[in-house]
């Protein structure tokens, strides 16, 4: 039974280095280049060895950079703090001259003109881009067994998805492919890999990351996060990419603050609705086992409750898709991607759309485009969007009486590749990454140990943009495990 | 809420997406099944509360109308990914 992966918070001592250079936390990494005890371009030849032993079991790139990654690194010098650290970025982030797909064959061939800002932010700082991820198509999924660049598979389990629709992201850091990567969080898209894989996941507050260069799934509630090897890792991501942007006017002006001293009387919530009976005992054991730890460390914890949180699920499948369907309508084969001609152009545009986009993408465009539709409208999205309203108010009501909450990522671990046929049951699987993705709050998952040897995470919910205090708090539950 | 039908090909042509006839009855079926599910919130009560649109709490995010040098796309750089080009524009068939 294999013993889900956990990173040393210490390099290990004494000669010989048996920890290879891809197996660092980014922190180690860092510290690494910077006393020169190895360059970037020995760094990238240790990830890109990773990458062929395991890339053919995983299938967790789209795109990997070998020639960048030969060329690169050996031109040396990176800024700090980041000093030419390998990473991934999933295969939704623009990168400039370099092919993205978003997991869909309708951008098989598109390469953008452009960066997007968390790019530009992580090159300006250091960072080494590696290779694309692979995606559920547009972020559609919670498996990444919808990609037209086929499935990914868990590390921990060839025959188990990595979880979606992050879940390349998820596998490449598990694995030690990269040193960290980027996902991006709509309903749960990198807590729930980071879950089911053992890494680290955070969803910022919405608004504190960048969308500009993000391929748009639901304009209102997508976000970019970090997935890393420690909570300190993805502090340090966040730190970097976190911020005001001029290109995209849906982030938030507010400053990011350094890491907050959580303060002992912070007390914890244990919504009630996430603990129901049908959860997986094991699931349930334990990150009640985790909570247990931090109330031996002081902390208070008291059950509360969200009325709400059945309605979160179809509130999402109702306004996502609705956005999904807007978002979408841009792919005519006009402007990028591949083109099947008709006669005219609307038989083009059909053929185009019909063929490029896999079934989950249209189920929801069809889905989003019927809940927006004249005499549908009233009753499906615009109720939704009011149930939305009420499920913000009773988090910020909750946040009264306590600092955070506590919650399972997931219902269970990692299920296996092509167990859920059923679109509603994969829909059912982010039951409890969903209402803090409406309400825009952050939250992260964290590996809190293993079930039946496959790894399970708990989720940290904080109130809005009290990111940094969330990671500390992290932080704080990662050194106590 | 009434209870509809999932109009498929209607929905499609708004879509501008096609389906055979087994892959209309297939989407239908899981549709409908979507639909039934998402029809609960019909039961929550959302009186007196407005509708979301974003989370931010901002409005009206303005910047001052002057071209700034660093935000232009030269259009050869736009029209890169573009199958079919003339003349700086892109070139489509024709619509009618």
């Amino acid at each position: 039974m294999k013993q889900a992966k956990s990173f040393p918070t210490e390099a290990p001592e004494g000669a010989g280095r048996t920890v290879e250079f891809c197996d660092l936390t980014l922190k180690q990494a860092i510290e690494g280049l910077s006393k020169k005890d190895f360059s970037p371009q020995e760094l990238a030849q240790s990830c890109l060895g990773r990458i062929r032993e395991r890339e053919k079991d995983l299938n967790a790139f789209i795109s990997v950079f070998e020639e960048k990654a030969v060329s690169g690194a050996s031109k040396g010098n990176f800024p700090k703090p980041l000093l030419g650290v390998p990473y991934a970025a999933k295969d939704n982030i623009s990168t400039k001259g370099f092919r993205t797909t978003a997991g869909s064959k309708i951008l098989d061939d598109y390469i953008p003109p452009y960066d997007a800002m968390v790019i530009q932010r992580l090159s300006k700082a250091g960072g080494f881009l590696l290779g694309k991820t692979n995606l559920d198509e547009f972020a559609m999924g919670s498996s990444t067994e919808n990609s037209a660049y086929g499935v990914t598979r868990n590390p921990h389990d060839l025959s188990r998805v990595p979880g979606g629709s992050s879940g390349g992201s998820a596998a490449v850091v598990a694995t030690g492919e990269v040193i960290f990567a980027l996902g991006s969080d709509t309903g749960g898209s990198v807590r729930q890999p980071a879950s089911f894989c053992g890494v680290v996941g955070f969803k910022p507050t919405y608004g504190r990351v960048s969308r500009y260069g993000l391929i748009a799934m639901a304009s209102s509630l997508d976000q970019i996060g970090p997935i890393t090897k420690s909570v300190e890792d993805a502090e340090l991501v966040y730190q970097i990419i976190a911020g005001h942007d001029p290109y995209d006017s849906t982030t938030v002006k507010i400053p990011k603050t350094n890491s907050d001293k959580i303060n002992k009387d912070s007390k914890i919530g244990l919504p009630k609705e996430y603990f129901p009976k049908d959860v997986d005992a094991d699931v349930k054991k334990a990150v009640l086992g985790a909570v247990s730890l931090l109330e031996k460390e002081g902390f208070k914890v008291e059950e509360v409750s969200l009325p709400t949180t059945a309605y979160c699920i179809p509130t999402y499948y109702l306004i996502v898709p609705s956005e999904v369907s807007s978002n979408l309508a841009r792919y005519d084969g006009v402007r990028y991607g591949p083109r099947i001609l008709g006669n005219i152009f609307l038989e083009t545009l059909y053929k185009t759309r019909t063929a490029g986009f896999g079934n989950e993408a249209k189920r929801r465009i069809m889905l989003g485009t019927f809940a927006l539709s004249s005499g549908y409208y009233e009753a499906y999205y615009l109720k939704a969007a009011k149930v939305r309203t009420k499920i913000s108010q009773e988090f910020a009501s909750v946040f009264e009486k306590v600092d955070f909450l506590i919650t399972p990522t997931a219902p269970t671990p990692a299920f296996k590749i092509g167990e859920k046929q059923d679109p509603l049951s994969m829909y059912l699987s982010d039951i409890f990454t969903i209402p803090s993705s409406l309400a825009g709050l952050p939250a992260i998952s964290i590996p809190c140990g293993d079930v039946r040897g496959l790894p399970i995470g708990l989720q940290i919910i904080g109130p809005k943009f009290s990111d940094e205090r969330v990671l500390s708090f992290a932080k704080i539950y990662e050194k106590l495990k | 809420m009434a209870k509809k039908k999932f109009d498929v090909s209607h929905i499609a042509k708004l879509a501008r997406l096609s389906f055979t006839p087994t892959e209309s009855k297939q989407i239908e079926k899981e549709l409908s099944r979507i639909l039934d599910y998402v029809e609960k919130i019909s039961k929550v009560n959302v009186s007196g509360l407005e509708p979301t649109a974003q989370v931010t709490g901002m409005e009206n995010v303005l910047r001052e109308d002057v071209p700034r040098k660093e935000r232009i796309l030269e259009s050869s750089e736009a029209l890169k990914n573009a199958k079919e080009k003339e003349r700086g524009l892109f070139r489509i068939q024709k619509i009618l």
